[in-house]
């Protein structure tokens, strides 16, 4: 699904992602993992169409993405969950959700989409006409996930969908993704959180300081001390 | 006299209003202050000037039309080039575009003053009640009253109307879920384009003249306005807008005579006064607060 190819990517002078490689095939339920800074929504946002690489190659669905904008993207099925949520505060829980649909072609089976948030994420129904800006952070991230899913994804980019949750709320948060896999989602998976990303991951990246480190599934980066050293000692 | 204060202050307070929301409809989205907006108010003018002799639908049509197209080319020809860079270098742009407008218009229409008698049917007087006022002053509120109605009927069921409010809060979040930049854009700037037009119409018929400089006081005012309600808020500077409308209008009507030639001068103390005490304007909006 998605195949990337020596990307790097920078700010100014600072170069935040150094030549990165990296498969997500279909179905697959792939982990990016590393401490702060790491490079890990600068690749992400990258990905998407917001910043442009350095050099590099990314092939989406078969085809390689020259200069496309993030709208154009997300037409064609590569959708990015942002850091932080960014729901659109001023706007109804309704209106976050009709913005979404609005961007997919075809009105078939729109209807279903709905019902398929609603029973992911039964709150929302409930906050429909409220303003997204009151919702906790938690039904935040649930909105913020529903927007995405409605805007049919072939590939999934969550960036840090745990962040700034109560553990409780954390766990759910998983427990969606796992969800969404089991549905048959193609989902890249950006974390800090690195015990509970492998838990549920095909495999994993370990990020540091703009490079991957590692690759593995679970039990193969759980058996060797990269995954901690990447977190210069952070209890994995 | 009071009444008659109450009318006159709420149609300039009006055309305030209609002035701040097309330069606060663009900052919305792009963080641009378009200064160039009182050159489309200058555009719609000569239109006006161009037309005069046909009926009052076709000028209003072709002025409507003419200043939205000019409004969309501004930002296409202009804006998309510099679009995404710091506010500044807008800014410059905006000015750059407002001064080749108005030189533009020196060169084919004469730097002088020119008069137009399109609208004089609007200034006869009518009596409302107990108030005496011109039609003109009607057709401002009416015509303010439909175009705030109808933008935020817009805003809030249109689908395209959503999209601008999201863009305008969070640029790269609505491009994320397939807002087209372009689009929304293009949208504001025409919207912006139909204030304009509605604001040379009116100017006109009150004026009776046309030169290149009358875009100075709009793009003036209108930014005042938008600064008074906060910048990036809409109704922030509808209220502005009848904020300075009132104001002006109440020293107008109550200063002393040997005072009133400082009138411009002590609405702009009064903005200073204001803005010293709010320095976020009445309505800050939150998206400006973060930055700061
Ligand atoms: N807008 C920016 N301008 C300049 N440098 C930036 C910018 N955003 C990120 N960086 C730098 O790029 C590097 C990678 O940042 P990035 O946000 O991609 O890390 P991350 O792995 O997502 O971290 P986190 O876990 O904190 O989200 C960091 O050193 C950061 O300081
Ligand atoms: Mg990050």
């Amino acid at each position: 699904m998605l195949a990337v190819e020596d990307l790097a990517v920078s700010y100014g002078k600072v170069t935040a992602v150094k030549g990165i490689s990296l498969r997500v095939g279909e179905g697959e339920l792939v982990g990016l993992i590393g401490a702060n800074g790491a490079g890990k929504s600068t690749t992400l946002l990258t990905l998407s169409g917001v910043l442009r690489p350095d050099r590099g190659n990314i092939v989406f669905d078969g085809k390689k993405l020259g200069r496309r904008t993030p709208e154009s993207l997300v037409r064609d099925g590569l959708v990015l969950v942002p850091e932080g949520r960014h729901v659109f505060g001023r706007l109804t829980v309704e209106e976050n959700l009709r913005l979404a649909a609005a961007a997919v072609r075809s009105s078939a089976g729109k209807a279903e989409d709905l019902e398929r948030v609603f029973e992911l994420f039964p709150i929302l129904r409930e906050r429909l006409r409220g303003y997204a800006g009151r919702l906790s952070g938690g039904e935040q991230q649930q909105l913020a996930l529903a927007r995405a899913l409605l805007l049919r994804p072939k590939l999934l980019l969550l960036d840090e969908p745990s962040l700034g949750l109560a553990p409780l709320l954390v766990d759910r948060v998983f427990d969606t993704v796992d969800t969404l896999r089991a549905d048959g989602a193609t989902i890249l998976l950006v974390e800090q959180n690195a015990s509970q990303t492998l838990a549920i991951a095909d495999r994993c990246y370990v990020m540091q300081a703009g490079a991957i480190q590692a690759e593995g599934t679970a039990s193969e980066l759980q058996s060797s001390d990269v995954v901690s050293s990447a977190y210069l000692g952070t209890v994995v | 006299m009071g009444f008659e204060v109450a009318v006159n202050a709420l149609s300039l307070g009006s055309l305030y209003a209609l002035i701040a929301l097309g330069i606060a409809l663009v900052f919305g989205i792009m963080e641009l202050i378009n200064f160039a907006y009182g050159d489309l108010v200058m555009v719609g003018g000569y239109v006006i000037l161009l037309t005069h002799g046909e009926g009052w639908l076709f000028v209003v049509g072709a002025t409507v039309v003419a200043v939205i197209v000019c409004a969309v080319l501004m930002e296409r020809i202009a804006f998309r080039p510099v679009r995404g860079a710091d506010p500044a270098t807008l800014l410059v742009t905006s000015f750059a575009v407002s001064y080749l407008l108005e030189n533009l218009a020196r060169i084919i229409f004469g730097a002088r003053p020119k008069t137009v008698d399109a609208f004089s049917m609007l200034a006869n007087p009518v009596d409302v009640g107990p108030i005496s006022t011109t039609t003109l002053d009607l057709v401002t509120l009416a015509v303010t009253a439909a175009f705030l109605c109808g933008l935020a009927l817009f805003l809030t069921r249109s689908t395209a109307g959503i999209a601008m409010r999201g863009a305008a809060e969070d640029f790269r979040t609505a491009r994320l879920i397939g807002v087209r930049a372009n689009r929304v854009i293009a949208m504001a700037f025409a919207i912006s384009g139909l204030a304009a037009a509605i604001v040379a119409m009116l100017l006109l018929a009150q004026s009776g003249t046309i030169s290149p400089t009358i875009g100075l006081v709009p793009a003036l005012v209108g930014f005042v306005a938008t600064v008074i309600g906060g910048l990036g808020r809409l109704y922030g500077a509808v209220i502005g807008g009848y904020v300075l409308g009132l104001v002006t209008i109440l020293l107008q009507s109550y200063l002393p005579l040997s005072v009133l030639p400082y009138r411009d001068a002590l609405v702009f103390g009064f903005v200073i006064v204001l803005l010293l005490l709010r320095p976020q304007g009445l309505f800050p909006s939150r998206a400006l607060q973060e930055r700061v």
